[in-house]
């Protein structure tokens, strides 16, 4: 599966210049009352909307250069869409390893979850790998703690982003345009009503 | 100028500022009657009130650690808001009323295994003038001459559908949302985030409704960003004071010469059981063993099906289509008591991480890529009041406030699994007809209807409440949030709550001016 650039025009002009969540001291004040709360250890193992936001900055700070280009392949191969660009699946794996760094019961969980992804792939190793070699892979630690990590942590960084929003018709901040009243009621393949 | 009454014992102390509270309190208000008001939460303005789920749901949701048992997510149990208007700011207006053969379960429905039914202690009759007046009050359209609200999309996809399959009962409903300017706020701009805060005011919470309005009478206080830890009891045993902690954290008191408590069920519960004192030993107004009990949510569910055009489901009003058939006792059906099915939109992330929750792959990037075409449905469904179903506080956990954490302990009757299996079927059938593609369906959900907990009936050994929501162990406590239903019915809970707190509202002044209370 290519995972180069994507020359979309959609894509490319939401990815320059987008400013990165800065760590500052209403959100560290947050994250503790969020774990305090119990919800960020709850995150683990439950759904992602149930995860009041991105808790940690995705600086990406202490993940190795190798590690980070696999979990964004494993990112890729859970959540395969073709027209994301590689930079967003870089950055839930730099998510992925925040969330780790700030939480003790996510770092239990990613470095063994990267070795045992390295054990299932050898001994070609995971980037020489086709697709459905990745998915067998996939479906062997599916339910796990580390593929949940991963997953949960992929599935709020791309459906959280305006760029895949357009890609799957999601118009987001509705009161920025002054509301749908020109096409909330415009549906116009349904049969007559009588 | 900003009313004060400091620790004045002449109050009456509301706990909580939403659909109960808010409105009971401008109630007592506007008829002079001296009102503190205590809400957990932050005030917020318009300008906090923006079109972004992510950023609105930390704003408004109370995050306090509960803990889940049985049917239930687990970290989040039930989702319900510490904000003052409480859960009206992320409520979708749905004002349905409850059928009289809903507020007669016991006698319409007879013995259920595992279920504590019971008839409402209320005539129906005197229901239906309070529900003339919440509607009033909630400005409801499609209710009083009330232009209704138009159907979106979503909501046309729905209704087609429905006429396909044989239903007739299909309409935009009564929903608490301006479809033309009124009240002094906007008409709906169809912006689809009623569950994040309705960023206009078209939507009706008690934010912008009864709190200015009780304010303006002279006769009432918010404090918000105050959390209620216990409510203390004097020589008769009477509530004569409660204990908070104010929003820079200090312990305070504030006299009461009546206290109401609409902390939604789950608080209401938990002030309740931590108040016990050596007249109260099992928890305040609890002889009955009853309060944290019979705790119901309605059945819920939804599908989200693919259809074969564009849909856009996440613009509009998210509650713009009802279907109303299923709304009867017909165990034909091989059920007990009825549903309504109404719209309903998910944004991408909730579809990936609720409706999807752990699914990947190429099949949910197919699903997720479909995501225009997308219609969604839910059903409120009658739940049936179990004694084991229950709200508990743990014996040990404490949270920040030194409170104990409550157990939320809820499991899905037989009975509720087989509502959701048909509705589920219908749906499929629904939308089948118009050449659905793909189903997603989901029958796990944060609650949002809670109700139950401290029961209204006539007999203080089996219900918590007389039918006004007063207490039968203490005179000058009552209970004015959905605690109090004795059955839930398959109506949103909210019209109900307005409607039953204004009816408390009357009593309360009645009893004050005899000098009964």
């Amino acid at each position: 599966m290519k995972t180069g650039k994507i020359n979309n025009p959609i894509v490319n002009e939401c990815t320059a210049g987008k400013p990165q969540n800065k760590e500052n001291a209403a959100s560290a004040s947050r994250r503790r009352f969020l774990r305090s709360a119990g919800i960020a250890a709850a995150g683990l193992g439950t759904a992602t909307l149930l995860r009041p936001s991105l808790l940690f900055a995705s600086t990406g700070a202490g993940l190795k250069p190798l590690d980070r280009e696999l979990l964004a392949s494993v990112a890729r191969s859970i959540f395969p869409h073709d027209r994301v660009p590689r930079s967003l699946y870089i950055r839930i794996a730099e998510q992925v390893a925040a969330q780790a760094r700030n939480s003790p019961a996510e770092a239990e969980v990613l470095q063994p979850g990267l070795v045992r992804v390295r054990e299932l792939a050898a001994p070609r190793g995971w980037p020489k790998l086709g697709r459905d070699d990745r998915v067998a892979i996939l479906r062997e630690l599916d339910g796990g703690a580390f593929f949940n990590l991963v997953r949960n942590t992929a599935a709020q960084v791309l459906y959280r982003d305006e760029r895949v929003w357009k890609l799957i018709g999601y118009g987001g901040n509705a009161l920025a345009r002054g509301g749908y009243l020109d096409s909330f009621d415009n549906i116009d393949w349904l049969p007559d009503e009588d | 100028m900003k009313t004060e009454f400091k620790n004045n014992e002449e109050v009456v102390v509301v706990i909580g500022s939403g659909a109960g509270g808010g409105v009971l309190a401008n109630a007592l208000a506007q008829k002079g009657i001296d009102v503190v008001c205590l809400e957990a939460g932050p005030r917020l303005s318009f300008s906090d009130i923006v079109n972004n789920e992510a950023e609105m749901f930390p704003r408004i949701t109370w995050l306090d650690e509960r803990i889940s048992e049985g049917d239930t997510i687990p970290g989040l149990p039930l989702w319900t808001c510490k904000s003052v208007g409480g859960t009206t700011m992320h409520w979708t207006a749905a004002c349905p009323r409850l059928h009289e053969y809903e507020l007669r379960a016991r006698s319409t429905y007879g013995h259920i295994e595992g279920a504590n039914l019971a008839d409402w202690p209320l005539d129906y009759g005197e229901l239906e003038q309070y529900y003339d007046r919440g509607e009033r009050l909630m400005s409801v359209s499609g209710t009083h001459g009330l232009k209704p609200m138009p159907a979106n999309n979503n909501a046309l996809v729905q209704s087609t559908g429905a006429r396909n399959i044989g239903y007739t009962q299909v309409d935009t409903g009564h929903v608490a949302i301006n479809s033309t300017p009124r009240d002094g706020r906007a008409a709906c701009l169809q912006l689809g985030f009623c569950t994040s805060g309705c960023a206009t005011g078209a939507k009706w919470s008690t934010l912008y409704t009864e709190i200015p309005r009780a304010e303006k009478t002279g006769h009432f206080e918010l404090r918000d960003r105050c959390m209620v830890t216990r409510i203390l009891t004097g020589e008769s045993g009477r509530a004569s004071e409660i204990e908070y902690f104010d929003a820079e954290g200090r312990a305070r008191r504030q006299k009461a010469r009546l206290v109401c408590v609409a902390g939604n069920a789950v608080e209401t519960t938990r002030l309740l059981l931590n108040s016990g004192n050596s007249k109260h030993p099992d928890g305040l107004a609890n002889s009955s063993d009853q309060v944290g009990r019979n705790y119901m949510r309605h059945v819920l569910a939804a599908v989200v099906a693919v259809m074969p055009g564009k849909v856009a489901m996440y613009k509009g009003a998210q509650v713009a289509g009802y279907i109303h058939d299923e709304r009867r006792h017909d165990t034909s059906r091989g059920f007990t008591g009825g549903f309504i099915l109404h719209t309903v939109p998910f944004s991408p992330e909730t579809m990936a991480g609720l409706l999807m929750q752990g699914e990947w792959g190429e099949d949910f990037v197919r699903k997720m890529n479909s995501y225009e075409n997308m219609a969604g449905c839910m059903m409120v469904g009658e739940d049936l009041p179990e004694s084991t179903n229950r709200i508990t506080l743990h014996p040990t956990k404490k949270d920040r406030a030194g409170l104990p954490v409550p157990v939320v302990h809820y499991r899905f009757h037989d009975n509720s699994r087989a509502m959701q299996e048909y509705f589920v079927k219908v749906c499929h059938k629904l939308y089948g007809s118009l050449g659905a593609e793909d189903f997603i369906d989901q029958r796990l959900f944060p609650a949002t209807h809670n109700m139950g907990v401290a029961r209204m009936g006539e007999d203080p050994k089996t219900s918590v409440c007389n039918p006004w929501g007063q207490t039968h162990d203490v005179d000058n406590l009552f209970i004015s949030d959905g605690s109090v239903f004795p059955t839930s019915g398959s109506a949103n809970p909210t019209l109900t709550i307005v409607s039953l707190v204004l009816r408390q509202a009357d009593y309360i002044a009645g009893e004050l001016e005899r000098g009964t209370l």
